[in-house]
């Protein structure tokens, strides 16, 4: 069942056009000059309850322009949005209650009181009973490994802390459905495992609708299922994140290590279709592949007499390829024939 | 009746106010400085005249104490903060919240007033205890006038929240 439901949502913007210099600057406080931005343009989605869906572009596409509206932030300047029943900027404070918001960039602790604190005012924000809160606070607490740090005030937490800190703050009233905006950007390893790590438990135990907005592709391949794809305003792909992964992230990589430089290696692949070489040391090449076109025996066996292979390991395509060329322009995805 | 959540704003707001000791000891001295300079020019500007534009010395010495506690009971801090919020994108965070917005502010800055303005009524009269006391007015109607005016002033409030439109916080006051 939708929990979320988006249809023809579009968001224009007013941005002032000034001139170049201070003649510019004090022309516009005479004539002011404005284009429309069309931050989000005529887009259609629903997410069912439980999903975790990663929801990406490259900066400037609309993403975060889009949960605004879904959490009744801004108004739409037209089209429809239904959060779990409701009209976000029309039924702010109901809709509030269900959802939980982590913005990586900002956090929503008071910076100058403990933080445990600030999680007790979230306490009384949503009438949480004391029972409740005690036992959410126990299992935030071991699994963000939080108790060294509850005593401490918010801006003189490290980011991880921090970050550790906001995504309980921001579940503590067990919404539906949660946003998070990057919520692993700048993390050390360690954390960021730690932080996905729950996102993932939170989801499967609570049953939490997750939208997840990033740029760490890492995030998406561990947490979704599913693949929404924003650019200049527009959804360009909506659907399994396998099926991307199958059409588009189709090159594997072959690297091969030998014992003594081979001449001209490019001659080996000769006929075999959609491959690639490049030399990267005189003992090491690269093949780059169709793996839709060519199996990596095919590869491997044009070059087993010809030279002496040491060792040698298949790199597999990843979805990184994929959003990448789209974010550089060199993929259009159609989205009336790939969305679902 | 009141929400928990608005109190704990308050309280939250004022532990926010004790927060820097060092900065808290600052402002207190320097309310101090405030009051017993102007206190001083004034007596300055009395020196030989038994009234001022209408004014006795003793009336002059009563406003001083008036505009001193006005001004640190609804301080500068509070609307400064409102259209910080504003200005830095922080209200975001106000507005996915299930509470009013105006309310929780306003609960905020009477959270942090109470603090600052307990400071400042324990100034003001050590500075009547100290300085032979003022002329307090006699009419019931004059305290009435007062009471509204004071309310009043909390347009300082309300030209907080204005940035929602205008950049400048500062540009109508």
């Amino acid at each position: 069942m939708s929990i979320i439901e988006v249809r023809e949502l579009t968001k224009v913007f007013r941005q002032p056009v000034k001139g170049p210099g201070l003649a510019g600057a004090f022309k516009h406080l005479f004539t002011q000059k404005y284009v429309e931005k069309r931050a989000v343009d005529n887009i259609h989605f629903s997410i069912d309850e439980g999903e975790v869906v990663a929801y990406v572009g490259p900066n400037g596409a609309g993403k975060s322009t889009t949960i605004k509206m879904l959490s009744g932030i801004l108004i739409p300047t037209s089209g429809h949005v239904s959060v779990n029943g409701l009209i976000p900027h029309k039924q702010r404070m109901e809709n509030a209650r269900s959802i939980g918001v982590v913005f990586g960039h900002r956090t929503q602790l008071w910076p100058d009181i403990p933080v445990m604190e600030s999680l007790t005012l979230i306490k009384d924000m949503y009438d949480i009973s004391s029972e409740d809160f005690k036992k959410r606070m126990d299992f935030f607490v071991e699994l963000l490994e939080m108790s060294d740090f509850l005593h401490v005030t918010a801006r003189k937490l490290s980011l991880g802390q921090r970050m550790r800190a906001d995504l309980a703050a921001a579940l503590l009233h067990e919404p539906k459905i949660v946003y998070l905006d990057e919520p692993t950007i700048g993390l050390d390893v360690a954390v960021k495992q730690q932080v996905r790590s729950f996102i993932k438990k939170i989801n499967r135990e609570k049953h939490t609708t997750i939208i997840l907005t990033t740029h760490d592709l890492g995030d998406i391949e561990e947490l979704c299922k599913r693949l929404i794809i924003i650019d200049k305003g527009q959804i360009i792909f909506d659907g399994p994140l396998e099926s991307v992964t199958d059409q588009y992230a189709r090159e594997r990589v072959l690297h091969f290590q030998v014992m003594e430089r081979v001449e001209n290696p490019h001659q080996y692949l000769q006929g075999l279709p959609g491959c690639r070489l490049e030399e990267k040391s005189d003992t090491h090449f690269s093949v780059y592949f169709d793996k839709t076109l060519l199996s990596a025996s095919d590869i491997v066996s044009r070059f087993l007499g010809a030279a002496n292979i040491i060792d040698f390991k298949i790199d597999e395509p990843k979805i990184d390829d994929v959003i990448k060329h789209v974010y550089e322009g060199k993929l259009h995805l159609d989205p009336r024939e790939e969305s679902v | 009746m009141i929400r928990k959540i608005y109190i704990s704003l308050a309280n939250r707001s004022m532990q926010e106010t004790m927060v820097n000791r060092t900065s808290f000891i600052l402002n207190i001295g320097a309310s101090f400085l405030i009051i017993l300079s102007s206190y001083y020019l004034w007596k300055a500007i009395f020196a030989g005249r038994d009234q001022l534009g209408g004014f006795s010395w003793e009336e002059m010495k009563a406003y001083l104490i008036i505009s001193f506690l006005s001004n640190t009971i609804l301080s500068y801090f509070s609307e400064v903060k409102i259209s910080q919020k504003i200005l830095d994108g922080s209200i975001a965070f106000d507005l996915l919240k299930p509470i009013d917005f105006q309310k929780a502010r306003l609960a905020e800055t009477v959270g942090s007033s109470v603090f600052e303005g307990l400071v400042s009524v324990v100034l003001a009269f050590l500075f009547l205890f100290l300085y032979e006391g003022v002329a307090v007015p006699e009419s019931p109607i004059t305290w009435v006038f007062f009471i509204i005016s004071f309310i009043l002033y909390s347009v300082y409030f309300v030209f907080g929240q204005r940035v929602f439109w205008e950049s400048p916080w500062q540009g109508l006051l």
